[in-house]
Formats: structure tokens, sequence, C-alpha cells
């Protein structure tokens, strides 16, 4: 009888393949590997809904390590949650391999840092945009044209478009001295994948120098600006690259080119 | 009890002429019993009779003949009393009931041996049908065995059994069937061998009376072919029950079979879905067993005459399913005398009528139907209410429309018809639906508050209906004592809609008529048209083959449209599946090795494939005592019920063929072995199972990032899994404390890729399951209870968020969702408490008067959680199962 429940045991425990179940602790990764600079690595805890932590948690201490598939570079904590390594310069066309362990879980990630945007060109260097500080007086704002960005784009990869104010502190457009809060300094279009945008003079919110940055970017990343559409009839997944983990590591490559916007 | 009576007196008369008896002139007027006048013939002009004394004496006669042949006498005599009769050997002749055969020879048992001789036969065949001895219908699937023996027989579906190599003729044999007395005949040397008939008297119309053997059995029977089970319609109300007896709620009681469900009358059998029972009502596929969200089963054991469950290992002649089947057949009502019966219980009305015909013929006619008891209310409202989260809007119309048309009905008609004893014809009709109707349609006139002269009609529909209709032809012959054959038609439908919309017309201020409409529309429709064609030959006493074929052709269609522009998913498919199989029982070593194996072959056209499936399952009887068993075997599956996956509401399910494309045909190989030990009053089983599956399918939009750009279509993914697990059966089976403990211990999980590279356990998961059933019987009072403690199921939840800093220095919040079922529910457990009174008005008809109480400490089960998504924030809403809830059952029968 004993042989015989031993023998049905040993058909019950043959096959063990290891069932996943929830752990809500897990590493939520920020990485941008932006050709010709340094990354700054980010890892914090995922906010669980079953805990009553209402902020978010860096994680340190960890041994992370990002490799070129030739050179290990030990990245070290440098602050809360933040690792880096001076010595690893992001080059174009490399691809990257990040790797640390968190709660006994391999958390890994690879990304290919994309070629330097070329051909990029602005059809103005200087815009003009009327003051819309409130009683200024009547009449109609002029309307200038919108200045068109071109890049080359044959096999319609991810681009996205950034605009910043380079100033140190510049003035607003919209002088509203009532409010406290002043407008975002960046403002950007979303991901595309033509070869072509145009800014329009309306989304400048500082006069100045500005920044427009290009993007080349990897599907991964682009992912990332979709809406995920989460609401209370539908739930899925976020996007995201990270094995083991959740957030993104992701190889990034820019050009720029400068505007001027005016009175 | 019958006893026959043969008259020999004053042989004079027509035996010297050599003409037959019933050319013999009578004359005079016959007035008085049957009895008396068949006494008065036979002594007056030396005809010999056999029949009924106790029936003869209690027939009132009334005939004259003037010099006419007794042939005439007898039909008019006859024609009044309802018997027919025969002229057997010698020139008897043989009065019987219009039901029973001629060449039928009634064996009674009796408490005693009477024959102490030597054998005169040896190893002989022993062929003959059992019935019940009130309905006189026959009875299927009966064990007819020589006691102390490993030899033994079941009658097939039409009550008829082959029993070979009976070892002497003064042997015992015994017929066993649950819920009926078991019923011992010593052999004699004079007993004939073929044609004999038992009947079997039903343990429950058997109060006040004496058990032949003393012995009570209980209501299921669980060591007869390995991995089946056979519960008895007969005493299901002796078992605690939620407003109904519910045939698959008390499968459900077994180890192997989930109990976790309470909204679920569907049975998971060892990590299998519903979906993946093949569900038989009378040759006919049923393809949706559930009544009132899955609360109650569609089947009203009234209508059940028998009901077998193979847990796996099935054998070749089933197919198109891969985790286990469920046998039913259907009563094929009384073929003695008109019998009617009623229940009327706290949540449906139940009753039938039966009936012979003209002595070749019986029906049978049950009907069920809810009405709108306190439970019901409290269940619809459990579901309803949860369907009103979805829209405000509805909550607010349940309690301003008080109108809400909901109720479940079902019909069953079977009329069955034996020209002779060689050819049965009969045709089985089930019908059941579900309707819920919580719909508002309030109208307002007049045009908008400070609008134009507009008029404005909104409608709120609410409409959810589901329900099958099936019906088959069956015609059984046997041609010969070795071969046998059933041929079929039949027809089953399956629907099921949704409609939860809020929509309307309104006349624009420039008198246009505009119309809107938003909500959720599912729609799925299967037809299922079957022929099909089964022989069994008995090649020799230890060896059957059987084959058959069978074809089948499938319409599915489901749409599912999030309102009335957008079609989420659109599916028509049809599908042809013709299948074949040959299987042979084999029976080795002195009877103690049985074997069947065999092999069937299927053609789907939808892939236009063959499949081959190769099954195998055997027993060795190793002592009166020890059993062993197993089995190996391929299954597939080409209509399956998909899941859609719904994290946030509960996710649904919807019929589709599989096709070569995005529902690939679903494949398991299983492999179970065990064994028993039984005693007279003790069974002991333990079956150890593993089964592999491959191509399960699931449609979810979990990875549908961006719902403006998608083709739904895409979003249905296969995966792999197993199950595996060992199922303990400890029980009672005599006495009048009986019972069982159940046990299963088991792991059910999946490896979906798009999911992730990792397996998950299947959302019928259960690690755990333990049930305790206990029935004791005291007088006239049967008291029961049955408590089930089961792990958790498995579920999918919102597990936390987090936030990235985009490149242009934009945050983004973001929601995760844990691994597929990476949470538990706690633990389910329940007490349900029953006792039932069984009584006779007039000393005839059958009463039952039953008590039950569910869930009796009141426990609160989760049944799934609900989320909300309010400013980036999961807002978690349990939803819990049902609490306590009393009920009061009454049964009357007239016979």
């Amino acid at each position: 009888m004993l042989l015989i429940a031993a023998g049905l045991l040993f058909l019950y425990a043959c096959h063990d393949v290891g069932v996943e179940t929830a752990d809500a602790n897990k590493a939520v990764v920020e990485g941008y590997m932006i050709a010709g600079s340094t990354p700054t690595i980010k890892i914090t805890q995922q906010l669980a809904y079953s805990s009553s932590d209402t902020v978010v948690n860096p994680i340190n201490n960890l041994n992370v390590e990002i490799t070129d598939g030739e050179v290990v570079f030990i990245l070290s904590n440098t602050s809360d949650g933040i690792y880096q390594n001076n010595e690893l310069q992001v080059e174009q066309s490399k691809t990257y391999y990040l790797r640390f362990v968190y709660n006994n879980k391999e958390v890994d990630s690879q990304t290919v840092v994309p070629i330097k945007p070329s051909g990029f060109t602005a059809s103005a260097t200087s815009i003009q945009v009327s003051d819309f500080t409130p009683g200024s007086g009547g009449g109609t704002p002029n309307r200038p044209e919108p200045v068109s960005l071109e890049w080359d784009n044959p096999d319609n990869d991810y681009y996205l478009v950034v605009v910043e104010n380079a100033e140190a502190d510049p003035t607003p457009i919209f002088d509203d001295d009532t409010t406290s809060t002043r407008p975002p300094r960046a403002f950007r279009n979303s991901p595309t994948q033509t070869n072509l945008q145009q800014l329009n003079p309306m989304s400048f919110s500082y006069y100045g120098m500005h920044r427009v940055i290009l993007y080349r970017l990897n599907p991964e990343y682009a992912t990332l600006y979709e809406d995920n559409g989460n609401s209370s009839l539908t739930l899925v997944t976020p996007p995201g690259n990270i094995s083991g983990g959740l957030g993104i590591f992701t190889g990034i490559s820019s050009d720029t080119v400068m505007v001027r916007v005016y009175k | 009890m019958r006893k026959t009576i043969v008259l020999l007196l004053f042989a004079i008369g027509y035996n010297a002429a050599g003409q037959s008896p019933l050319e013999v002139k009578v004359d005079g007027l016959f007035v008085g019993s049957l009895e008396h006048v068949l006494t008065s013939l036979s002594r007056d002009y030396g005809v010999q009779f056999s029949f009924d004394r106790e029936r003869a004496a209690n027939s009132r006669v009334r005939a004259q003949a003037l010099k006419q042949p007794l042939k005439q006498l007898l039909d008019n005599i006859c024609k009044d009393v309802k018997l027919k009769y025969y002229v057997g050997d010698g020139g008897v002749i043989v009065l019987i009931e219009r039901w029973e055969s001629p060449r039928q020879t009634t064996v009674t048992s009796r408490l005693e041996r009477t024959y102490f001789g030597s054998p005169t036969k040896r190893n002989f065949t022993i062929t003959g049908k059992v019935i019940d001895k009130v309905s006189k219908e026959t009875l299927p699937f009966v064990n007819v065995t020589i006691l102390n023996q490993p030899i033994g027989a079941t009658t097939n579906v039409d009550g008829l059994f082959t029993l070979t190599n009976v070892p002497s003729d003064t042997s015992t044999l015994a017929l066993s069937y649950l819920g009926y007395s078991k019923q011992v005949v010593y052999l004699t040397p004079s007993t004939p061998v073929s044609d004999l008939l038992f009947e079997l008297e039903a343990a429950s119309q058997s109060i006040e009376e004496v058990t032949i053997t003393g012995e009570r059995q209980g209501l299921v029977q669980a060591n007869e072919k390995p991995s089946a089970i056979k519960f008895t319609p007969l005493k299901l109300n002796t078992l605690p029950a939620l407003g109904e007896k519910d045939i698959f709620r008390s499968f459900q009681l077994m180890p192997g079979i989930s109990a976790a469900n309470e909204n679920s009358s569907g049975l998971y059998v060892r990590g299998g879905t519903p979906d993946q029972s093949l569900v038989l009502y009378d040759g006919f596929t049923v393809y949706n067993v559930e009544h009132l969200f899955g609360f109650f089963s569609a089947f009203n054991s009234n209508a059940i005459k028998d009901v077998q469950l193979y847990k796996g290992g099935f054998e070749p002649r089933f197919g198109g399913r891969l985790s286990s089947v469920v046998e039913i057949t259907g009563k094929e009502g009384n073929r003695k005398e008109f019998n009617a019966a009623v229940d009327v219980g706290l949540m449906a009305i139940n009753g039938f009528v039966e009936f012979p015909i003209k002595g070749k013929t019986s029906a049978i006619l049950s009907l069920r139907r809810s009405w709108k008891s306190p439970l019901y209310e409290t269940i619809f409202d459990k579901y309803s209410g949860q369907a009103d989260k979805e829209e405000p809007m509805m909550r607010f119309g349940r309690e301003m429309n008080n109108d809400v048309t909901s109720y479940f009905y079902d019909i069953n008609a079977k009329v069955t018809h034996r020209p002779n004893d060689f050819d049965i014809f009969s045709l089985s009709i089930y019908s059941g639906a579900d309707e819920l109707d919580n719909s508002i349609n309030p109208s307002f006139g007049g045009g908008f508050p400070g609008g134009g002269g507009g008029h404005l009609s909104m409608e709120s529909v609410d409409l959810t209906q589901w329900g099958n209709t099936g019906a088959s032809l069956k015609w059984s012959r046997e041609w010969s004592k070795k071969l046998y054959t059933n041929s079929l038609i039949s027809f089953s439908q399956y629907y099921s809609k949704r409609d939860r919309t809020t929509g309307g017309m309104f006349t624009d201020s420039s008198g246009n008529v505009q119309s809107i409409k938003r909500g959720l529309i599912e729609d799925n429709n299967l037809f299922d048209f079957s022929v099909k064609a089964d022989a069994e030959y008995k090649i020799t006493n230890d060896n059957k083959v059987e084959i058959g074929v069978q074809a089948t052709q499938n319409e599915i269609s489901y749409t599912y449209s999030q309102n009335d522009t957008l079609t989420v998913i659109d599916r028509q498919s049809n599908g042809l599946t013709l299948a074949s199989y040959v299987q042979d029982k084999l029976n080795l070593i002195d009877g103690k090795l049985n074997l069947t194996g065999g092999l069937r072959f299927t053609y789907f056209s939808p892939t236009a494939k063959l499949y081959y499936e190769p099954r195998l399952n055997s027993t060795y009887t190793l002592n009166k005592n020890f059993r062993f068993k197993a089995s190996v075997g391929r299954y597939y599956q080409f209509a399956k019920r998909v899941v859609r996956e719904d994290i946030l509401q509960g996710s649904r399910d919807f019929w589709a063929l599989a096709d070569n494309d995005k529902l690939p045909v679903s494949q398991s190989n299983q492999l179970m072995a065990g064994v028993a030990f039984e005693t007279r009053s003790w069974l002991i089983d333990v079956e150890a199972y593993y089964k592999q599956q491959d191509k399960l399918s699931e449609y979810s939009l979990r990875f549908s990032n961006d719902p403006r750009n998608l083709s739904y279509d895409e979003f249905f993914y296969a995966g792999k899994g197993y199950a595996k697990g060992i199922d303990v059966l400890i029980q009672k089976k005599l006495g009048d404390f009986t019972g069982w403990v159940g046990y299963t211990l088991g792991e059910v999980a999946s490896k979906i890729d798009a999911y992730g590279n990792y397996y998950f356990y299947a959302s019928n998961d259960v690690t755990h399951e333990l049930k305790l059933v206990g029935s004791y019987k005291y007088k006239n009072w049967t008291f029961s209870a049955t408590w089930i403690y089961t792990t958790g199921k498995p579920y999918t939840a919102p597990e936390g968020g987090y936030q990235l800093t985009l490149l242009d220095g934009t945050v983004v919040d973001y929601i995760n969702v844990s691994v597929k079922n990476g949470n538990r529910f706690p633990n389910y457990h329940r007490l349900d408490l029953a006792s039932t009174y069984n009584f006779k008005i007039n000393g005839v008809a059958p009463c039952s008067l039953s008590f039950s109480l569910f869930n009796a400490y009141n426990r609160t089960n989760i049944w799934y959680n609900e989320y909300e998504i309010i400013n980036n924030q999961v807002v978690e809403i349990p939803v819990s199962y049902l609490g306590i809830q009393p009920n009061i059952s009454f049964s009357i029968k007239l016979k």
C-alpha cells in the first residue's frame, strides 16, 4: 500500500515547473542611454496598492552593471536610487546590456543606441510672437508662420521633437502676474515616424533662445507616449522593456537646432 | 411480489384433437375475478393458463361467449383488464402485462437458497434485462455480478446485459444499482439462462418495507469503472441544496470536481473547464448547463433516470472534449400506469407526468419554472447588482423600475416506442432558457427643458438571455445476442445574448431624428446537427468490439460590440467534424484483467486535418478487495469556449469553433493510475492523474496599448498547460450513516507566451479541496451535512503603480497588473445542512419534505473583486458569494 502511495505521489511530483505568483516588490528602471553622455540610471520600487506608502522608495545598494558586450561597467550608487559610472560614455550603434539582482530576481534589459539623426534643419532660426499681456490693448495678434523641421528618415524610425527654453530667466509670452505658477519651459509633440514636423508658434511660452532637440528613438520608448487607455473599462499592461522589472532602458541619440523667439 | 401459477387441470378436449388452444369453442357468461374466470375456463375446456395470481384476483371481468373461439373471448377480456397473452411452450396460454415481453422470464430474488444439489451446467452465459419494479422502465448501467467472484457485467443504455463465464448454475447473482435495493438471485439448474427479466425496487420507495438484503445504499457509486462516478437522481433530495436538487451540484461534492464555484454549476473536472466536459443528454450535446448565472444546472433531476460522469480516461466512443464526459439518460416514462409528481421549492416549481400509450409506448413530460421567491431575488440582485456598477444609471433604473422580468424554465419530453422485443425508438426533447430583462424605457415628451420643441425618448436596455434546445431521435436494435446497434440523429442549439446599452432617439431643432446608442452587446449562437451510429459485437464471451461513426455540423457565431459602431469581435465559423472509432473490450486472466483500448479518428473540416486519438484503460482485480486501474489517452477539442479576460469586471466567455489561425484545436495527453480498496461497506479509492494540454485559448485586450487603432481580432492567445493531482475518496457505503470524505491535491497551470515567459495558475486552480459529506437515516428522516474547504482561487489584480520622467520632463503614471492569476482569494469554506422527511399519503403517494440551510455559519466567501480607477488610484470592491440561505421544498408523487 505504501509503495502504491509513493508511486502515485511520484506521478504527482514528476512535473514541477515553478508557477509565477504575484509579487509587487519590483524594481522600476528609468535609464536613458543618450549617445555622447554618461547615463544616469534611476531605480525605484513599485508602489504596491496593498501598502500604505504614498511616496516612491528609491532602491539603493544594488550591484548594477552595464556592458557593451566587451567592457563591464559597474555603476555606483551616487545618490538615492541613482547609479552612475563616469567612465561609461554612450556611443551610437552600440548595444548595451543592463543587469542587476533585486529581490532575488534578475532584472535585465538591453538596448541599441541609434545613430545620430542626419539632415536636421529648421525653416527659420527666429520667430516673432506677439505679446499677450492682459490689458495690452486690442487688435488681432499677428499669426506667424510655423517653423518647419525636417530630417532624414528613410526607414520610418521613431523621432521625437522636444523644445526647451535655453535662457536663465526667460520672459513669459503670456505675462499673467495673477498666478504664481509659470508655464513649463519645455514642450513636445508626439513621437513620429515621419521626417517632418511643424512647430506651432502658439506652443511657445517664453521669449528667448530655444533648443529644438530631435531625439531618435527606439520603438520601446515611443510606446511610453501612447495613451495606455487605462480606465474603468480596460486595464492594460504598461509598456516597458525590463525583464524581471518595470520601466525603460533605452538608447537615444539626438541633434539640436536653435530657434529664437522675439516680440 | 409476482407469483406465476400454471393451471393444469383436466387435460381433456383440444389436446386430443391437436388443435390450438385458442381455437377451442367456449360458451357462457364469465363474470367475476380474472382468476376465477381463468380457473373455470381451464376446468371446463382443459386449457392451461399462466398468469399472475395477485393481479388476476384483483381484476374484475365480465364477458360473454356464444360458441366462439377462445381467442375472441380472451381478446375481449385482455382489452378490459389491459393485459396481453401468447401461447407458450406446451400450449400454455400466458397472460402478461402489456409492457412485458413474451420471451422473458421474470426472476425474483429469494431470501434463502432453495437448491442444494450439484450444478448441471458450467461456464455458460446469461442474458437478460433489468427494469424498475414500479414504472417498468429499463435501467441502464446496472451492475450484474456473480457474488464473491470477479465476474460481472453492466446493462447497456437499454437495460440489456450479457454475463459471460458464469461458473455454474448454482452460482449467486447480485444486481446492484444506485438508489435501488440490491437484489440477490440464487441460480438453480432450472433457472432459464436467456432473456431473464429482473425487477429492481427503488430504495426510496421501500420505506416502511423490509429491504430485501438489509443493505442500504448511498447515493453515489464511485468504483465501478476507472475515474467514473454515478449519482442517483432518486436520492438527491437528501443532500443540502440551494433551492433545487441538482445533479451537477452533487457531482461537485466528489473529489476531482471542483466545488469552489458557487456561481457555476458547470463541471471543473481535474483541472478542466466546464466547456471541456462533454455533456450528452439522450445522445445530443448540451453546450450550456447553467441556469440563473450558473447557480443551478439546466437539468431537471425529475426527468433523469441515470447520470454517469467519467472524470477522465474515457473511451474512444466519446470525443471532442479534453476533460470529462457526462452521460445523462432521460426517463422513458412509466410503462405500466399513469403517474405524476410535483415539487415545490423556494426556487422553482417542478412537475412531471408519465404514462403508457397502448402498452408499447411510454411518454414523460416534465416542466420546471422558477418563481420570484425571496431566494431567487437574492441571487438575481447579487448578480444584477454587480452588473449595475458598470452604469450608475442602471442602478437607478433598477430602483425606479420594479417591473424586472426574470425567470428560467426547462422542459423535457420523451416518447419511447417498443414495437417488438428487438427495437426501441425514442424521441427526446429538451428546451431550457433564462431571461433577465432589467430595461427601462422612460419617455420625455414636450421637449428639452429650455430647449426647442424636440422630443426625446431614451431607452436603457439591460437584457440577458441564454438557453439551449436539443432533440434526438434514437433507434436501438438488438439484432442478435451478439450484435447490438444504436443510431441517432440529433440537433442542439445554444444561444447567449447580452445587451447592456443606453440609447435613444431624439428630434433635433431642425426636425431631424437622431439616434444614439452606447454600451455593450454580445451575441453568441451555436448550432449542432449530428448523426451517429454505434454497433457492438461480441466476438467471444471475453471480447467485445465496438465501432461507430459520428458526423457533426457546427455553425457558431459570436459578435461583441462596444456600441453600435465599434464591433470588437465578429466571428462566424462553420465546420464539419467526421469521427469514427473502434474499440475492443477484453477480459483476460479469468476476468481479472479488463482492457478497453481503441482509436478514434476525426476529420475536422476547418483545419482539413485528420486527428488520431489512441486510448487505453484497464483494471486489474487482485482479489475481492483490491483493484488497480490505469488509463492513458489523447484527446482533442474542436469547439471550445474562449475566455474573454476582463480584469476589472470579471471575465466572460463564448463558444467558438477552432480554426487554423487564431484558435487552434486544443489537445491533451492524459495519464491516470489508481488503486481501490473495497469492502462490503467501505471504499477507499485513490487516483493520481497528469494531463498535458496544448493550444488552450484566451482572449484578452490587456496588451492593446492603444485602443484607438487596433485590430481586435489580433488578441486571441494560445498557450499550453498541465493539470495534475491526486483524488482520494473514503466512502462509507452502507448502513444508516453513509457518506464520504473527498480530498484533492491539485495543480493547474498554463503558459501563454503573450502574458510572459512563465507558467501561471489557471483560474480554476485549487491546491487543496476537502469535502465532507454525511447522511444519517433515522426512521423516516434523513439528516445530511456537507462541508467544503478549498484553497482560494487565483485572480489577476492591479498590483501597483510607478512613475517615469520622460525626455521632455513630463512625469507619467503607470498602473501595473500582477502576473496573470498571481493573487489568491482567501480560502473558501461552507457548511450546508439538510433534513428530509419521507412519508406516504394514504399509504400510496410518496412525499418528501426537505429543509435545508445553505452556508449555515454565514461565511463570507469572496467571489471576485471589482476595480475602479479614479485619478490613477485603484479602488478595490470585493463582491462576496451568498450568505446564509434557508430553504424548504416539498415533493409529492402519485405512486
